[in-house]
């Protein structure tokens, strides 16, 4: 039980310790990664 | 249109981006990287608006000005993408920190020192560095690099020594650097009768999330600042206590 909740603590803290960075950091690694696949892409059809 | 890409492979290679970004952004807080962050996300941000509204030149500008900017930041933080990549080849990529036997060693020798200094009225500022970035108040004191010990920690605050004025920084088993500067708080909100000493304290709870160990020379009492928040009038057990409870996250 105690094991339980421990983990239950560390998996709240996992998402909201840093909240915004790891919002951010998201929102930019899928900016980066469709700018990049979208050159990929383009660069296949010429 | 983002849809039409998801699998699992788009899935990997985004949470290996997001994880490369978090670390990066995280070990860039608190220091002169913040404001290359910052900058990187501006001109990321404008692009796409640019493009969206088809305006040409303005994206032809960017573009051509984004590779200068990459050379501008080689040059400029040049210190900092040297330490970043030695930190790389040294740690993990997924280095989670120290062994809790370790941070147990460690915390005995720092509540140990603290101890001592209370009982003899010695001012002290520790800063225990944690995820994020301190190099630009490690820059504004003395190097050290040595191991720690509760008697260097005594030394080092002894009112007749010359680092004794400023903050301390430890980097796990390590004192980084003393005689640091760090910044003020700025909240209206402290007591008027806390010194400047711990406003310091305070206002690098505040800048970054290093915890911060006030000793206070008028009366000897231990406060420990996290996140902005001052604990006061602690022993030494409840110091213990807290610190374990902080760094075994």
């Amino acid at each position: 039980m105690k094991l339980f909740r421990l983990r239950k603590i560390n998996l709240k803290e996992l998402i909201t310790y840093n909240f915004w960075v790891k919002l951010i950091s998201l929102i930019l690694a899928i900016s980066v990664w469709l700018y990049v696949s979208s050159e990929i892409t383009k660069g296949v059809k010429v | 249109m983002f849809l039409r890409f998801l699998n699992l492979k788009t899935v990997f290679e985004i949470i290996i981006l997001w994880i490369v970004i978090y670390r990066v952004v995280v070990s860039l807080q608190g220091t002169k990287g913040a404001y290359l962050i910052r900058g990187v996300i501006v001109l990321i941000t404008s692009y796409f608006i640019f493009q969206k509204l088809g305006l040409t030149v303005l994206s032809w500008l960017l573009t051509n000005f984004f590779a200068f900017y990459l050379i501008i930041i080689v040059v400029i933080f040049q210190p900092e993408l040297r330490e970043a990549l030695i930190k790389l080849g040294q740690r993990h990529i997924f280095y989670k920190g120290l062994g809790k036997e370790e941070i147990e060693k460690i915390l005995r020798e720092i509540v140990s020192a603290v101890s001592i200094l209370s009982m003899k009225k010695t001012g002290a500022l520790i800063a225990l560095k944690r995820e994020m970035g301190l190099n630009d108040y490690i820059e504004s004191g003395v190097l050290i690099n040595a191991d720690l010990t509760s008697e260097l920690l005594q030394n080092i605050f002894h009112p007749l020594a010359p680092l004794h004025d400023g903050g301390l920084i430890i980097d796990g088993a390590k004192i980084v650097a003393a005689s640091c500067l760090f910044p003020h708080s700025e909240s209206l909100n402290l007591e008027k009768t806390l010194g400047m000493r711990h406003r310091s304290g305070i206002g690098l709870s505040e800048h970054s999330d290093a915890l911060v160990i006030i000793v206070s020379e008028e009366n000897g009492h231990v406060s420990l600042a996290i996140n902005g928040q001052l604990t006061g009038d602690l022993t030494p057990q409840d110091l213990l206590t807290i610190l374990k409870g902080q760094l075994s996250k």
